[in-house]
């Protein structure tokens, strides 16, 4: 399970990789992520930093913040299953760009998603109609039509 | 209860009492220098269309000339008929709703679009907005009311679209620098803030 303190986290992490989108460890800190995006069964607090934190020898001049861990009183959790299989896949097709090297999809794609996280923390873990409209659309046009087309639909069908 | 935790709701209430209070005292003198008895229900149903199109503009700040008059426009047939109906008991005309339609439409979106001009053509000394930024401070600092001319874009391209939701859901987020002054996030948000006149509060987030 994640918390709001994880979406705050993953919007970081997105700046950070679209600030050196050709960074080696790029792939390895997007499978970090899926790795807690996908236990749904547990949760700390810090988990995403604290993933990120296990890679070695990562930048610690742009990556430092993962080294430090946060003591939260107050904890809000995404329920929403299908917000986090978005988010999930939104990491995957990261990483399947960045492993064939196409950095301007890739490029495009994380200035497409940096700002989800927040989007959703802010929203009250919903993404509004307007985010598709406004962002993914022009990802969608430019290089992938069906991007998250299956995903937007099951996010609104409860 | 939950209805506004955030306090988010609070600018589309304000610009309902407003639009209402405007459309309300608006028929009021329009009847009165027509020489009319007071119609208490003109009154009532300018007031609700005031309110109406008060709302939508204050939850929509950012919305442009011709969806303004589309909007305006919309409400203007709905308050003619209302008022035909409700007000006078008689059927409302094509005519007339198409009439009501087009001249709200145009004035409502006519307006729009200049005010959108003057505000797009206003240096940033005709609003005296903000101070220069200060490069060169440490990492973590915060300066609060920063002219956005004076920070860097990074030459990423601006998409328009993004701009409206920047403006909706980023007005008030702080925009991310490097020492220097160039933007690491925040781009359109900068963009927003130079187009209406308005200072960004900047973090230094690296050096």
């Amino acid at each position: 399970m994640i918390s709001i303190y994880d979406l705050y986290d993953m919007g970081a992490i997105f700046k950070l990789i679209r600030l050196e989108i050709n960074y080696e460890k790029n792939i390895d800190i997007l499978r970090q992520i899926n790795e807690v995006l996908l236990n749904q069964s547990s949760y700390e607090s810090n988990q995403i930093r604290r993933a990120v934190a296990n890679i070695t020898n990562l930048n610690h001049e742009n990556w430092g913040f993962v080294y430090k861990e946060n003591t939260y009183v107050y904890d809000d959790f995404v329920r929403n299953k299908a917000i986090i299989n978005i988010l999930n896949k939104v990491c995957d097709e990261l990483i399947v760009t960045l492993e064939s090297k196409k950095y301007n999809i890739a490029y495009d794609l994380i200035d497409t998603i940096h700002c989800l996280p927040i989007i959703i923390a802010n929203n009250h873990f919903s993404i509004p109609k307007s985010y598709w409209k406004s962002h993914i659309k022009y990802y969608r046009k430019k290089w992938n039509k069906s991007f998250l087309k299956s995903e937007q639909k099951s996010i609104y069908r409860n | 209860m939950n209805i506004d935790s955030n306090g988010n709701l609070w600018h589309i209430a304000g610009g309902a009492i407003l639009g209402g209070l405007f459309g309300g005292v608006a028929s009021i003198v329009g009847q009165a220098v027509a020489g009319q008895k007071i119609n208490w229900v003109e009154v009532g149903v300018s007031a609700a269309s005031g309110a109406l199109t008060g709302a939508i503009s204050a939850a929509v700040p950012g919305m442009g000339a011709v969806a303004t008059g589309l909007v305006h426009g919309s409400v203007g047939s709905a308050t003619y008929a209302a008022t035909e109906k409700l007000a006078y008991g008689r059927d409302p005309s094509l005519a007339g709703i198409l009439a009501s339609g087009i001249t709200s439409g145009v004035l409502a979106g006519g307006a729009k679009a200049i005010g959108n001009k003057i505000a797009a053509s206003k240096s940033i000394t005709d609003f005296g907005v903000g101070e220069p930024f200060i490069a060169g401070q440490p990492v973590g600092t915060i300066q609060i009311g920063v002219d956005p001319k004076t920070l860097t874009p990074n030459g990423r391209t601006l998409i328009p679209s993004r701009l409206e939701t920047a403006e909706r859901y980023g007005k008030d987020m702080v925009v991310e620098v490097f020492s220097n002054g160039v933007i690491y996030d925040g781009h359109h948000r900068v963009a927003n803030a130079i187009r209406y006149g308005r200072s960004v509060d900047v973090l230094v987030r690296f050096k």
